[in-house]
């Protein structure tokens, strides 16, 4: 199985090979023979990179210990889900993985395209396939998974316990299907260049394959936000870490894409700045990647930490000089069509949209690498944690919510003030509502208090979308609200599978902001059977109670817990020594999670007789999960695709277009 | 047919490639090894400078923090072997036990360690963060020599 | 009949030694300063006022200590960076090269906001007789709606 796995790899990379050059001269040549083989060739380079995945896995269910990489991630007792997931667990195995989702993808994007957009699927294709050939060469040369080591030890050293959780199951693959979905959208975007043809069937494309992208970015963004609050203990869900800015990045100018792509459909207009927007993310992508493996925050120096920096550098110099040279090319070809009208416009507003979206990815950017820049130019070491990036960023999402209201009720092209105004009342008015309503709960702070009256506007803007399009619908085809609301809905799902979508968005800065703003939490040394409380919550410490499991030393601390005087439950936070890492005690947090709000618990220490927590109470911390479910699904509900019935005249043209490019 | 822009940029793009390629092979492959290969063969490892990575073992070390000198193993967990290591210079702060370090230096024969000229050391990622501080440890496995 | 009148009244004068310095320090006050450190017990970069291991206890209760006898935060600010570096600052102090760190994204902004004037500017074309302005009345609702979703269809 070694060497199958091994020899799939090479054989994948020479396959690559030959697919980037049959694809690129068939496509330039419009050989369609050659053309079809490099299609076979990405279909083929995914079979192979399956047999080798599979390879993998085999080892390491079979405790092949002699392949040094299943050593290192797997060990004889660990739990056949986290064999499972240990594919992914270190280095070459999780490049194994990426490449096979790339490949996936690839083979993906050549099947659902055989008769269609046959001008730039040739480039598009060679694009994704030099992707692959990069991973590969970095599979076969720089991190082999399938190196041989010896001795053969006796057992593995297996997943560090405190990654044998369901998170380290979804949350790893979920964000590489979003980073990695990138890769196509920005190959479409290269091939459009390369062959010239610059009509709007590209803009189509990029845009379904970057929802998709989006939808799996924030599904994985969001595990890893749940995956720190649960599991980390340290009552939070985002730490402007390194690693979680690596992911946000792109994220960022996805949504900054898929809404200036909007533009370009409609007005054809921007075209230019789409591609940048499409290159940017990719490049971000990689940079994430780059980072996440590299080290090279942690330490200018660290750098050095693996031998796999310098490809990736390397990477993404040449794909952004291949993209911005292509551009440069056929300029000619982009100029506009399309003019704008007047600032009061929807196009300038999602100008502003994009705007403000890149200005807060620059900023987390240069919070982000700014540690090693200063050290290198200073030699001192500083920290850019929370409170930069906070600080830095709050205006900017403040301006982004708000926009988010403005946008919907300003129209295309020029809307007149009067209107405008006319629009706004009763949002404005919203607005106000919910401001009164934070100062009467309390609230001074000038910052919630704009964002949670900002969000009471948006909501409203939203509202009256749905409840004026359901009404004229009604007009039409008498019928109950909510069935108006649902036809309305299908009949243009992109509309308002995006009103969805924000619904979400704000759902989840009401659930930051407050969780944020007027979250509480103490430390608490008390003795056995001493109650204490914070907010409307009592807990009663009984005292520690052990256990040994067969892996782990578990010492738990049990609490009563009452809210305004009812007793409610138990909570049970918990220390656990694993025995394989007996200096790294895991704390598992107890949290009791209600729509209202979390309390979340950790035992911190303790000795004979008292114990010491760490509480919290984060209020609206549910609402957050619950909105970025709605952002998700909002996303895939713009993914749906039409009624064919309707779309059949359309079909029929659009093949015949087809055909002849 | 082709354009010579095409040309210029495809050559300036290949060739930066290649460069790229040949440092980063030429600074990798050739210099990083691995714990269990120069325990198998030590004596081919006193010439030239190589890199090695592994985790500090927990309980092997020694930090003599006035003469800016630990001694300590290197932990291979794929194959569960460790080396001697003993280095002097800066030590990184982030060096603590079952940290991730970056070692080159030269295998000594005499003293039968490995004598390392360059530390690194990475932190452990945030999901394996160590609860405790650093200090104590440390402190439990070492003997602080002033 | 003097002498005990004096004593007390001396007694009374020592006993104001024994009431605790300072106003009683509220947790907020304590979060304000610990929010901005870093702990510095493990690797990975969490606040003290985030992380619960045992070191960031401890440097809650000296934290609380210091603003109990009277420091200012930038005094507590100054003692942890003189005992551990510029590092322990969770953010980076304005001086030096640190300003360009604090400044450049608001410098990108504004550059940005140059950039989507100028490119406002060059994509504006003439003012056109077509102007689409949503209304609120029900039947141009009823029509404009229908209008736009027809639009939309053939978009899409």
């Amino acid at each position: 199985m070694i060497e199958l796995g091994r020899y799939s790899l090479i054989a994948a990379l020479f396959l690559c090979g030959y697919g980037i050059l049959a694809a690129f001269w068939g496509g330039y040549r419009k050989h369609l023979p050659l053309v079809r083989s490099s299609e076979n060739a990405t279909i083929a380079t995914l079979g192979l990179c399956l047999v080798s995945s599979c390879c993998l896995w085999g080892l390491i269910f079979q405790n092949q210990f002699q392949v040094r990489y299943v050593a290192l991630v797997s060990s004889i007792n660990q739990p056949a889900i986290y064999k499972f997931t240990s594919l992914w667990g270190s280095q070459s195995g999780s490049l194994l993985f990426w490449t096979l989702i790339l490949a996936a993808f690839s083979a993906i994007f050549v099947f659902q395209n055989r008769t269609r957009n046959r001008a730039l699927v040739p480039y598009a294709n060679g694009i994704l396939l030099a992707s692959c050939f990069f991973f590969l060469l970095l599979l076969n040369f720089v991190a082999p998974p399938f190196a041989l080591h010896s001795p053969v030890p006796p057992d593995g050293a297996g997943l560090n316990p405190l990654l044998q959780n369901p998170y380290m199951i979804i949350h790893p693959p979920s964000l590489y299907l979003g980073l990695i979905c990138l890769n196509v959208p920005f190959a479409i975007a290269l091939g459009a260049l390369f062959s010239g043809d610059l009509r709007t069937t590209w803009v189509t494309a990029t845009r379904k394959w970057g929802v998709v992208a989006w939808c799996f970015l924030t599904f994985g963004i969001t595990l890893g936000g749940m995956w720190a609050y649960e599991e980390l203990g340290w009552g939070g869900y985002w730490a402007w870490d390194p690693v979680e800015n690596a992911s946000f990045m792109p994220w960022l100018i996805a949504t900054a894409f898929l809404h200036s792509i909007m533009i370009t459909e409609k007005k054809e207009m921007l075209k230019a700045w789409n591609f940048i927007l499409i290159i940017l993310a990719f490049e971000l992508t990689m940079f994430g990647t780059f980072l996440t493996r590299s080290g090279v925050i942690e330490s200018v120096h660290s750098f050095a930490l693996s031998n796999i920096g310098p490809f990736f550098v390397g990477f993404m110099v040449i794909t952004s000089l291949m993209g911005l040279y292509l551009l440069t090319y056929r300029s000619t070809q982009l100029q506009r069509k399309g003019e704008m009208q007047s600032f009061l416009s929807r196009e300038f507003t999602f100008l502003l949209n994009n705007w403000l979206f890149v200005s807060i990815c620059f900023a987390v950017f240069w919070g982000t690498i700014f540690p090693v820049l200063s050290e290198w130019v200073t030699g001192e070491k500083i920290t850019v944690g929370p409170p930069f990036f906070n600080q830095v960023t709050a205006p900017l999402w403040l301006a982004l919510l708000i926009l988010t209201g403005v946008c919907p009720l300003i129209a295309w092209r020029k809307a007149t003030f009067k209107n405008f105004k006319r629009n706004f009342i009763f949002p404005i008015i919203g607005g106000l509502g919910a401001a009164s309503i934070c100062l009467i709960l309390g609230v001074r702070e000038l910052l919630p208090l704009m964002l949670l009256s900002s969000a009471g506007f948006v909501a409203l803007t939203i509202f009256f979308e749905f409840y004026k399009g359901a009404q004229a619908r009604q007009a039409i085809r008498p019928s109950a609200f909510v069935p108006a609301v649902i036809d309305l809905a299908t009949m243009n799902k992109r509309r308002y599978g995006g009103f969805a979508v924000h619904v979400g968005v704000v759902l989840v800065f009401v659930g930051i902001t407050v969780s944020s703003f007027f979250g509480v939490d103490r430390f608490f040394t008390v003795q056995d059977n001493e109650s204490f409380s914070l907010g409307p919550y009592s807990m009663v410490y009984r005292g520690l109670s052990e256990r040994r499991d067969p892996e782990k030393d578990v010492v738990g601390a049990p609490l009563e817990i009452s809210r305004n005087g009812e007793i409610i439950g138990t909570l049970l936070p918990e220390k656990h020594v694993h025995h394989t890492a007996q200096d790294q005690p895991q704390s598992e947090v107890a949290i009791r999670s209600t729509l209202q709000d979390d309390l979340y618990i950790v035992l911190s220490t303790w000795t004979e007789g008292s114990a010491t927590f760490h509480v919290y109470l984060r209020p609206l911390v549910m609402l957050i999960w619950i909105g970025v479910a709605i952002m998700v699904l909002g996303g895939l509900f713009v993914l749906v695709p039409d009624q064919k019935k309707a779309r059949a005249p359309l079909r029929s043209l659009k093949k015949e277009e087809d055909a002849k490019a | 047919m082709v354009r010579p822009k095409f040309l210029v940029a495809g050559g300036f793009i290949l060739g930066s490639l290649v460069f790229l390629m040949y440092n980063g092979i030429n600074d990798s492959m050739v210099r990083y090894h691995e714990v269990p290969e120069v325990l198998a063969q030590p004596t081919g490892f006193t010439e030239a400078r190589i890199r090695l990575t592994g985790q500090v073992k927990p309980g092997t070390v020694h930090l003599y923090k006035r003469q800016s000198k630990v001694d300590f193993e290197v932990y291979d967990q794929a194959s569960g072997l460790s080396l001697p290591v003993t280095y002097e210079g800066d030590i990184p702060d982030t060096f603590q036990e079952r940290a991730e370090v970056v070692i080159e230096g030269r295998y000594h024969e005499d003293d039968e360690q490995f004598r390392a000229t360059i530390l690194l050391a990475k932190c452990p990622s945030k999901y394996e963060k160590i609860d405790d501080e650093p200090e104590a440890v440390i402190a439990s496995s070492t003997t602080l020599n002033e | 009949m003097q002498r005990p009148k004096h004593i007390f009244l001396l007694l009374l004068v020592c006993s104001v030694g024994f009431l605790p310095a300072g106003s009683t320090v509220e947790w907020e006050d304590v979060l304000n300063v610990t929010e901005n450190i870093v702990c510095t017990c493990g690797c990975p970069t969490t606040l003290v006022s985030a992380c619960s291991c045992h070191r960031a206890e401890e440097m809650n209760r000296e934290v609380e200590a210091m603003l109990t006898k009277g420091s200012t935060n930038q005094e507590i600010y100054d003692h942890y960076v003189a005992q551990f570096g510029l590092e322990v600052l969770a953010a980076p102090r304005v001086e030096g090269f640190n300003i360009v760190g604090w400044f450049l994204p608001f410098l990108v902004l504004l550059l940005g906001g140059c950039g989507v004037i100028v490119g406002y500017r060059y994509l504006k074309g003439d003012d056109d007789a077509q102007i689409v302005t949503p209304t609120t009345s029900p039947i141009n609702e009823k029509y404009h709606s229908e209008i736009q979703r027809e639009i939309a269809d053939l978009d899409t």
